[in-house]
C-alpha cells in the first residue's frame, strides 16, 4: 500500500524551506521532491569554472531549456545567451544569492490604491498588508539569520524588533567615502541587511569573507540558504523524507483535490508517484507555472487551478540595471584601503523608493565578487576594439587586479506586471524527458526603463561625488533571470488571481504555491526575504488547518 | 576475408587515420596559438608553464563544455591552417604577424577571442582542471588563492 504523507513539497528553495521547517517541527510527515542533488557544505568550493561557467548546479541547456518570446520573435535559450535556471539543488537558488535582505515597504502592498493604475500594467493590491507580514520578516531575521544594524531613513519599514539579531558583517573601508559623499548630496546611506551570519551559531559558522559569495555555495554555513538554515535542521526531526534527483512532471487530481505527484527519478530514468494529503509547489516561478499548466485534467483542461486563465500570467522579474565607476590610486581612498579584499560594501540608498508621486527603487552598492576569469575576460579588448594578448594583456590584467577596483551600483525597481510577460506551455518543444517546456514571454513595460533611468542618474551623481572614473551603466528592458516572481498571483478575487491570501489555490483547496509566484507586484528589492517571510506565514496557516 | 570486406575495412581505416591526423593537426594549431597568446615572459608565466593546452584537452571532454564552442575552435584551427599551413613552425614574430592578419577577418577575431577566453580559464581557473599549474596563473596577477579550492572538478560532490 502506498504511503500517504501529510504534505508533499515540490522544490526545496526559499518558498519551500519555511514550510518544511515549521511543519516538520509540528510533527507532520513531509516528503520533499527536489530536482537536484543534496550538497553538503563541504561539497562547495570557490571554483569559478564549476559555479559560474558551466551548468553544474543547473540543468544542461541542451537537455532542458526554455522557449523565449521577445516581441514577435520566438527562440530557445539554447539559441541565445539566456538561462532561467538558478540552482537545481537542495535549497535552490538561495544557495547562490548575495543575501541582500530588504523588507518591502507598507505601500508596496497597496500600489494600486496609493499610486493608481498605469496604462498597460496589471497592478493589483496585495490581499494582505505589511502588518500581516511583519512578524514573519522578524522571524526570518532570527531563524535564517540576518546581520545588520538599523539606519533611520525616510522609507524605513516598521520593525517589531528594534535591532537585527546579528551585528553587521565587516565592512569594506570604502563605506566611509560612500557615507561622506552621500551626505554631501543629501542622500541617506543605509546599511544593507544581509542573510549572512557575522557570528557563529549552532551548526553554522560565521562568514570568513572569501571574496566569492554570490553565485557560490557557502563553505561556512554563514549564508542563510534554505538548505543550511531550514532544511538541514528539519531533516533532524526525522519527519522529513527528502528525495533528490526527483523531477516532478505532473500533479494528479481527482474530485478537485491533488492526490499525487508524478516524478521522474533522474538516476534511474523511471517514473514514480508520491501520495499526500496536501501539496506545496515551490519550484521557482517559471517552473511552478509550467508544472500546473502541464498537469491538465478533465476538471482543469487548461492546467491545474487555471479555470480562471490566470496561471502563468503577470510574471515578474526586476527592473533596473547597473551603473559602474572605477577607483584607483588617485581616488579619494588610499590604494591599500581600496584593494582590501572580501569585506562587504553593505550600503544602499533608499531615498528614491518613492519619488515624484510614483514608485521608484533602490541603489545597492557593491564590489563585484572576485571571479578572476570573468574580470580578466573584459580586459582582452583595447579601446579600439582590437584584441590584446601576450605581455600587453598580462600588464593590463596585473593593473586591473592590483591597482583599481570597480564599484557597482545595482538598481532595483519594480517590473510592472503586464500582458506581454508570462509563462505558457510550448506545445511543440519538449525537454530530454519528453515534457513540454515553458514558453516565457519577456515583455517589459516602458515604465520599468523610465524609472530605471531616473534612478541611474542618482547613481551617477553619487559616483561622481565619490570621485569615480569611467562611470558607465546600462538600464535594460531585459529580465534578470535570477529574479523571478509572479505567475500565480494571490488575491481575493478568484477570477483575477490563482491563490487566496494564504497562497492556497482558489480552485483546489489542498494545493498551495509558496515560491515567489504569489506576488502580484514585486517591490523594488530582491525577492528572497519576502518569499521566506510569506512561506513562514503560510506555514502558520497550515499548522492551524492540518 | 573477402576482397570486398577487405576494401571496406581499408577505406574505413584510411578515413579514420585521416580524421585522426586532421584532429591532431587542429590540436597542434590550437596549442601553438594558445602558447603564442599567453607566452612565457621574464615576469609572467605563459600557457606552456601554466599548462593551458592540458587544461583545454581536459575540459573539452566534459559534457558541460559548450559543443558549439568546441566545433568553432576546431573549425577555426582549420581556417588558420588554410590561412597559413605552416603556422606551428613559424617563429614568434611571424606568428604574431599572421594572427594579427587573421584578426582582421570577422571569423578570425571571434576565434581568437574565444581562444583567449579559454586561455584565461586555463590561467585563472581552479588547478583541478589541469591548468593554472602550481597556481602560476593566479601568481601572474597576485590573486589571493580562493578558499576552499576545488577537491573535485565540475562541482562534483565529495
Amino acid at each position: 500500500m502506498n504511503t500517504i504523507y501529510d504534505i508533499c513539497v515540490v522544490g526545496s528553495g526559499a518558498g519551500a524551506g519555511p514550510i518544511i521547517y515549521e511543519l516538520a517541527k509540528a510533527g507532520k510527515k513531509i516528503i520533499v521532491l527536489e530536482k537536484g542533488e543534496h550538497y553538503k557544505r563541504e561539497d562547495f568550493s570557490k571554483d569559478e569554472i564549476a559555479y559560474t561557467k558551466r551548468s553544474i548546479v543547473t540543468p544542461n541547456l541542451n537537455d532542458e531549456y526554455h522557449t523565449i518570446i521577445e516581441n514577435n520573435d520566438e527562440y530557445t535559450t539554447t539559441q541565445a545567451n539566456w538561462d532561467f535556471w538558478n540552482g537545481s539543488i537542495v535549497g535552490g537558488s538561495s544557495n547562490f544569492m548575495s543575501g541582500f535582505f530588504h523588507r518591502l515597504h507598507p505601500n508596496d502592498f497597496q500600489l494600486k490604491t496609493k499610486f493608481g493604475t498605469i496604462k498597460g500594467a496589471n497592478i493589483e493590491d496585495w490581499p494582505i498588508n505589511y502588518e500581516e507580514l511583519e512578524p514573519y520578516y522578524d522571524k526570518v531575521e532570527k531563524i535564517v539569520g540576518v546581520s545588520g544594524y538599523t539606519t533611520p531613513h525616510k522609507y524605513e519599514s516598521p520593525r517589531s524588533s528594534k535591532n537585527f539579531p546579528y551585528p553587521a558583517t565587516t565592512e569594506h573601508p570604502i563605506v566611509h567615502l560612500i557615507d561622506k559623499s552621500a551626505q554631501k548630496i543629501g542622500f541617506t546611506s543605509v546599511v544593507t541587511p544581509r542573510a549572512i551570519l557575522s557570528q557563529d551559531i549552532q551548526n553554522r559558522d560565521k562568514c570568513y569573507y572569501s571574496n566569492y559569495c554570490g553565485s557560490y555555495g557557502c563553505s561556512s554555513g554563514a549564508k542563510g540558504s534554505a538548505r543550511e538554515a531550514l532544511i538541514n535542521p528539519a531533516l533532524k526531526t526525522k519527519n522529513v523524507t527528502l528525495i533528490t534527483n526527483a523531477f516532478v512532471i505532473k500533479l494528479k487530481e481527482q474530485n478537485k483535490k491533488i492526490v499525487s505527484a508524478l516524478y521522474i527519478d533522474k538516476n534511474k530514468n523511471i517514473k514514480k508517484e508520491i501520495f499526500a494529503k496536501t501539496f506545496i509547489v515551490a519550484g521557482q516561478a517559471i517552473e511552478t507555472s509550467r508544472l500546473l499548466l502541464n498537469s491538465s485534467t478533465n476538471n482543469f483542461p487548461n492546467g491545474l487551478s487555471n479555470n480562471s486563465g490566470q496561471v502563468g500570467k503577470n510574471l515578474l522579474f526586476s527592473g533596473g540595471g547597473v551603473v559602474n565607476g572605477t577607483f584607483d590610486e588617485n581616488s579619494k581612498i588610499s590604494l591599500k584601503d581600496l584593494m582590501t579584499e572580501g569585506y562587504f560594501v553593505n550600503r544602499v540608498i533608499k531615498d528614491f523608493y518613492f519619488f515624484d508621486k510614483q514608485k521608484g527603487g533602490i541603489l545597492e552598492l557593491l564590489f563585484e565578487h572576485a571571479n578572476p576569469i570573468r574580470k580578466a575576460n573584459k580586459e582582452k579588448w583595447d579601446q579600439d576594439g582590437n584584441l590584446v594578448w601576450g605581455e600587453e594583456l598580462y600588464k593590463k590584467l596585473f593593473y586591473t587586479f592590483n591597482k583599481q577596483k570597480k564599484l557597482s551600483i545595482e538598481i532595483f525597481n519594480d517590473w510592472l506586471p503586464n500582458d506581454n510577460c508570462n509563462v505558457s506551455i510550448d506545445k511543440y518543444r519538449v525537454d530530454k524527458y519528453g515534457i513540454n517546456v515553458a514558453k516565457i514571454a519577456i515583455g517589459s513595460h516602458p515604465q520599468n526603463e523610465i524609472i530605471g533611468d531616473k534612478l541611474a542618474k542618482k547613481a551617477v551623481k553619487l559616483l561622481e561625488t565619490m570621485g569615480a572614473k569611467d562611470i558607465n551603466g546600462n538600464i535594460s528592458p531585459y529580465p534578470p533571470q535570477n529574479l523571478q516572481a509572479g505567475g500565480c498571483r494571490f488575491g481575493n478575487d478568484s477570477k483575477t488571481s490563482v491563490l487566496n491570501k494564504y497562497c492556497q489555490s482558489h480552485e483546489i483547496n489542498n494545493l498551495f504555491v509558496t515560491d515567489g509566484s504569489f506576488m502580484p507586484t514585486g517591490g523594488s528589492v530582491p525577492y528572497t526575504f519576502t518569499i521566506y517571510a510569506n512561506s513562514f506565514r503560510v506555514a502558520d496557516y497550515l499548522k492551524k488547518i492540518l | 576475408m573477402r576482397r570486398r570486406t577487405f576494401l571496406i575495412f581499408s577505406l574505413l581505416s584510411f578515413f579514420t587515420k585521416l580524421y585522426a591526423s586532421k584532429k591532431t593537426n587542429q590540436l597542434q594549431i590550437i596549442k601553438s596559438v594558445l602558447e603564442h597568446l599567453f607566452p612565457n615572459t621574464p615576469t609572467y608565466s605563459g600557457a606552456s608553464s601554466f599548462k593551458g593546452y592540458d587544461f583545454f584537452l581536459f575540459v573539452i571532454k566534459h559534457p558541460t563544455f559548450n559543443k558549439d564552442d568546441l566545433e568553432f575552435i576546431l573549425e577555426g584551427a582549420n581556417k588558420l591552417d588554410q590561412f597559413n599551413n605552416q603556422f606551428i613552425f613559424l617563429n614568434t614574430k611571424t606568428k604574431e604577424k599572421i594572427l594579427r592578419e587573421f584578426e582582421t577577418l570577422n571569423f578570425g577575431q571571434n576565434w581568437l577571442s574565444t581562444l583567449l577566453y579559454y586561455g584565461l580559464e586555463a590561467m585563472l581557473g581552479d588547478p583541478i582542471y589541469k591548468g593554472n599549474k602550481d597556481m602560476l596563473g593566479w601568481k601572474n596577477i597576485n590573486h589571493t588563492i580562493p578558499v576552499p579550492t576545488a577537491s573535485q572538478p565540475f562541482g562534483k560532490k565529495i
